[in-house]
């Protein structure tokens, strides 16, 4: 203690009367010792740094300051960054490495904590006079007194020493612990404490002890008393056997000690609910849903933070089989987890872990209007962030909107129809698989959106639905599509409803496009359209293309008539009859390889459906 | 991830977990206000340097100071402050004072008259408050200044005002330790179970932390669970609180036999401390309201103290390993270990459940149990021991028993005992080793002729002696 009787004999400065403003001005305070600063004086040559001063005066002073330093800091930046950002990651660097070096190269870090310093074999190695921020007031305050690190430490005990020094202890964590049971608690092996644990009667004639006690006991008094019958009855007593001396297993140890594992308490939370809705549930009990619903939400809070999926998808089942309803009459299964950030937290989790049935059906289903809304935004969320549509947190949100789509269809279909591009592609298998009856129109209407992956995927799927004629309109300014998988894609579905009028206006486009961007693929299924809507008129405008009027006209070598053949070579294999044959073979004889080997393909693909009938 | 990304990792989840167990309205409150307190009554001592008592001064902060320490009482019941250097403790919670000055002239103040704090049991009027400071600010006697301003605190009519003596901090490493944590514990033991008994009683904050130090100390000193220590007698102000601390200590012994770590055997004695809290609700009670007495309503009955007694404990605010350990414990101590309902076999009661249930039963049929021909409640402890064995597996945990039995021996502690030779003794020791688990050290009560020694005679029946019979 005689730092702090050093301490207690520094001069106070003069208190101040700001408490009562209403009292008259004090004309003459009585003598009061003058002012000065409560911290000792800057020793000389010290550089004051942002998180306290840079001193040492001997190589093993100036290594335990780093280390001082950069242990403060580290502990300080908790209350300024989140625990992942890059600030406190590059503080837990430094930590690690200024503490090696100093218990490397110089031994044990034995301290002694005063309140705004902290002393190493004599010599100062921290002094920070700024009390929010001094890491020795910190220690002091809360009641430690000497520190000592072993060189021997591990970054594992650095860090619970951190954890203790920073995160546990701020703000208003005291409740249950302070830094003494704290620091007992946890087990050091390289680091050892001395701390205030508590007061003594310092008293060199202790005054009056017998009436004070007499005084004390009638404190203590109780109001209220337990009953008499305590306990009572006791258990019915069995007849007595030998007792004996058996020394357990050697794991029986272990096997206990695991039953209080930190890991333990979110099942120990989960128990206590269970039997308190049991009280409740039972009309005898006075238990009441008030009581505990405060208890609920901690535990819903406790098993978020800590990702425990499977306790909370009990937690959600227990409450949603539970009968019990709040004061105002709401399920306790909504009272708890009715709440936008509730769900979204617990779905965010879910998401990343590919999804959990027990959360879907007890959390999420239940409460459709938000559990829907949320997955939506957090889709478009991470879609916007780069995810790819077969990332495991898409997917997972994909599939549990799946599953609750029609619990809230509208709110689907409303992204459907204004969300991004990404959003749309990844709702379009959600839209197919759980609102069929809005299939056609909304792929319909995305078929014309302006983004060709929308455009695409809406093709994709109208081609799987039965369409009509009238439908015809709704896809012909895709067959204008600067998309040639668009092109091609729109082209087919044409060739399923279309009907003459469009047969004219198809073969116009061909004959207008042909030479400049007919792909394959869509003069392919260009051909393949006209056959299938006009099958008499195609093998006509195919012979037209085929052999052209005038010998001139069927030498010429152009892009225009080699494009045109390819259409015609796409509907002839879906024509009868020999003549188509006979024009395949024509195609086949033109002189490009790669058009005469699709032609041959195709003939022989023709013969072959022949064959088979 | 590399180690920093875990060290960060960690680090976030425990800072998360640490919001989730706060009680953000204890700081609002009791720390917050506690500091506003503080300030008040050094400023009304500062007052008197400048000011007649009865300047209209004094009479905002005089009131102001009265309704700060009636809403302090709402919370903690009697309020307790205790200046300790340049700290200041409010029921020890320590307040966080701006100016630390302000806790260091409070402690000036007081030492003045031999004064390290002070214990309000009810609110005392703004007049009380003037007079208060009044005492305070006149001179101390010089032989006995706190005996000399008790007398004037009741002089003047101030009712509901403690002065106690002057504290310092005692640290870890002090050699007093051990007598300090084997002595005084009596009256801080009575201090801190009634208190808590009292704060869920009356549905006020209960502050666990004095307790939490109390079962520290008892851990940490090498004598706190020893045969004397059970034998001792139990120092509380009722039977009720009698009771939850010998339940305490055994379940203590009983927790580190079985091999738990020092967080897990401090949560454990809390829990004992707290196990039996239910039977502190009241039924039916309704508050008085206009000419409405309202009604005291009436302790819940046995089957039903276990659910109150888990309510009550869930009052404390936060999520913490502690007080859901506290409650589960309150709820579960008196279930079966091997018990079945209809064809579902019930998962086996919480850790500290079993633990307290054994040490509950080995109590209350050591204390409470009538025995024919007796005079006095209580079986011999050998005897409850005994037949609680017949429970093991359906009552009690088999092996947790059975480590008590190992620890407590063929005849526990306070077991009265007649040797063959004809001397009347009682066992003093808890087991010392296999061998000797039926051969404890004992104190002579009667000698061979039935005389009671003159002074202590202890036999070690290990190397002496041989039990002829148990007598109680």
């Amino acid at each position: 203690m005689a730092e702090l009787d050093e301490l207690d004999a520094q001069p106070e400065p003069l208190p101040d009367l700001d408490t009562f403003p209403d009292a008259p001005p004090a004309p003459a305070v009585p003598a009061e010792p003058s002012a000065p600063s409560e911290a000792p004086p800057l020793p000389e040559g010290a550089d004051e740094s942002e998180d306290g001063l840079t001193l040492g005066s001997t190589p093993r002073g100036r290594a335990a300051n780093a280390a001082m330093l950069a242990l403060a800091r580290a502990a300080r930046s908790f209350n300024l960054y989140d625990a992942q950002n890059e600030a406190i990651r590059k503080f837990l660097v430094v930590l690690q490495q200024k503490t090696r070096e100093a218990l490397d190269g110089f031994g044990a870090l034995r301290l002694s904590v005063r309140p705004f310093e902290l002393i190493s074999e004599g010599e100062p190695v921290y002094l920070e006079r700024d009390r929010e921020k001094s890491l020795a007031f910190r220690l002091y305050r809360d009641g430690v007194r000497r520190l000592e690190i072993d060189p021997r430490v591990g970054w594992d005990e650095l860090l619970r020493l951190l954890e203790i020094l920073s995160v546990r202890t701020a703000g208003t964590a005291g409740v249950e612990e302070d830094t003494v049971t704290l620091l007992r608690k946890t087990r050091f092996y390289n680091l050892r404490f001395s701390v205030v644990d508590g007061f003594l009667p310092d008293e060199e004639f202790p005054e009056d002890v017998a009436r004070e006690e007499v005084k004390g006991r009638r404190v203590l008094d109780r109001a209220v008393m337990p009953p008499d019958d305590w306990d009572l009855p006791l258990p019915p007593l069995d007849a007595p056997v030998g007792v004996v001396f058996r020394a357990p297993p050697a794991t029986v140890r272990a096997a206990i000690a695991r039953e209080v594992a930190p890991d333990t308490l979110a099942d120990a939370g989960m128990r206590l609910a269970t039997g308190l809705l049991r009280a409740i549930e039972d009309p005898t009990d006075p238990a009441s849903v008030e009581e505990l619903l405060p208890y609920l939400l901690e535990l819903r809070d406790y098993l978020l933070i800590t990702e425990d999926l499977d306790q909370l998808g009990h937690m959600a089942a227990m409450l949603h089989r539970s009968i019990v309803n709040t004061v105002d009459d709401q399920p306790l299964h909504a009272a708890v987890f009715k709440q936008p950030d509730v769900i979204r937290q617990a779905m965010a989790v879910a998401a990343l872990r590919g999804g959990d049935n027990a959360l879907e059906e007890h959390l999420f289903a239940p409460h459709p209007t938000i559990s829907v809304p949320v997955a939506l935004s957090m889709l478009a969320d991470r879609l916007e962030r780069g995810a790819g549509p077969k990332d495991t947190p898409v997917l997972a949100l994909v599939e549990l909107l799946r599953r609750y789509a029609r619990e809230a269809p509208e709110l689907v279909l409303e992204v459907l129809n204004s969300g991004s591009p990404a959003v749309i592609v990844a709702l379009l298998p959600v839209l197919e698989q759980s609102l069929p009856e809005h299939r056609a129109p909304v792929a319909l209407s995305l078929a014309n959106h302006a983004d060709k992956d929308v455009q695409r995927e809406a093709l994709r799927l109208l081609e799987t639905l039965p369409l009509g004629p009238a439908l015809v309109p709704t896809l012909q300014p895709l067959l204008r599509s600067r998309n040639p998988e668009v092109r091609t894609r729109a082209a087919s579905l044409v060739g399923r409803i279309g009907d003459d009028t469009i047969f004219r206006s198809l073969v116009q486009q061909i004959e207008a496009r042909a030479g400049h961007d007919l792909g394959a693929d869509e003069a392919v299924a260009m051909g393949e359209a006209m056959a299938r809507m006009a099958p008499s008129a195609s093998q006509a405008k195919f012979v037209e293309w085929i052999r052209p009027k005038g010998w001139l006209a069927r030498f010429m070598d152009t892009a225009s008539r080699r494009e045109k053949l390819w259409v015609a070579a796409g509907g002839l294999g879906l024509l009868p009859g020999d003549e188509p044959e006979q024009l395949l073979k024509a195609i086949a004889g033109y002189g490009d390889d790669e058009l005469r080997t699709f032609a041959i393909s195709v003939a022989s693909r023709r013969r072959r459906g022949a064959r088979h009938g | 991830m590399d180690e920093i990304s875990q060290a960060q990792a960690a680090l976030g989840r425990t800072a998360a977990l640490t919001r989730v167990g706060e009680d953000p309205e204890l700081r609002r409150n009791v720390r917050e206000e506690g500091e506003h307190f503080i300030r008040l009554f050094n400023g009304l001592l500062r007052m008197t340097r400048v000011h007649d008592l009865e300047n209209r001064a004094f009479e905002q902060p005089s009131r102001d100071l009265s309704a700060m320490i009636g809403r302090l009482m709402d919370r903690l019941g009697p309020v307790h402050l205790v200046a300790v250097e340049d700290q200041v403790y409010i029921n020890d919670i320590r307040i966080p004072m701006d100016r630390r000055w302000e806790g260091r002239t409070l402690d000036s103040e007081l030492r003045r008259h031999n004064v390290g704090g002070v214990t309000f049991t009810a609110v005392p009027s703004d007049h009380d408050i003037r007079q208060l400071v009044g005492c305070f600010a006149s001179a101390p006697d010089e032989e006995a200044p706190r005996t000399a301003l008790m007398g004037q605190v009741i002089q003047r009519g101030i009712n509901g005002v403690q002065l106690t003596g002057i504290y310092r901090f005692r640290t870890s490493d002090e050699a007093v330790r051990q007598r300090v944590a084997a002595e005084p514990a009596a009256e801080r033991v009575m201090g801190v179970v009634e208190e808590l008994w009292s704060a869920i009683a009356e549905n006020r904050l209960v502050n666990p932390l004095p307790a939490r130090r109390l079962v520290s100390e008892v851990l940490a000193n090498p004598e706190g669970l020893s045969a004397e220590g059970l034998l001792a007698e139990a120092p509380a102000a009722t039977p009720n609180g009698a009771h939850a601390w010998r339940v305490c200590l055994v379940s203590l012994l009983l927790g580190r036999v079985a091999g738990l770590d020092e967080a897990a055997l401090q949560d454990l004695g809390l829990c004992a401390l707290f196990h039996d809290a239910g039977y502190a609700y009241r039924e039916g009670a309704v508050p008085a309201s206009g000419e409405d007495p309202g009604h005291p309503g009436y302790p819940p009955p046995f089957e039903r103290h276990t659910t109150a007694g888990a309510r009550m404990l869930l009052h404390q605010k936060g999520f913490s390993e502690a007080k859901v350990r506290r409650a589960l414990a309150a709820l579960e101590h008196h279930r079966d270990f091997g018990i079945a309902e209809g064809a579902v076999v019930r998962e086996r009661p919480f850790l500290f459940a079993r633990l307290i249930r054994i040490a509950e039963d080995y109590d209350n049929f050591t204390h409470r149990a009538e025995v024919p021909g007796h005079d006095r409640p209580g079986m011999s402890p050998a005897e409850a021991l005994a037949r609680m064995c017949h429970g093991a597996g359906r009552a009690y945990d088999p092996i947790l028993l059975q480590l008590l039995v190992n620890v407590l021996g063929r005849f526990p502690p306070g077991t009265l005992l007649r040797l063959a030779d004809g001397r009347v003794v009682m066992s003093v020791s808890l087991v010392r080793g296999p061998d000797s688990f039926d051969r404890p050290l004992t104190r002579v009560l009667k000698t061979a002729s039935g005389a009671e020694p003159g002074e202590p005679i202890f036999v070690d029946l290990a190397q002496d002696g041989r039990v002829a019979g148990v007598i109680r």
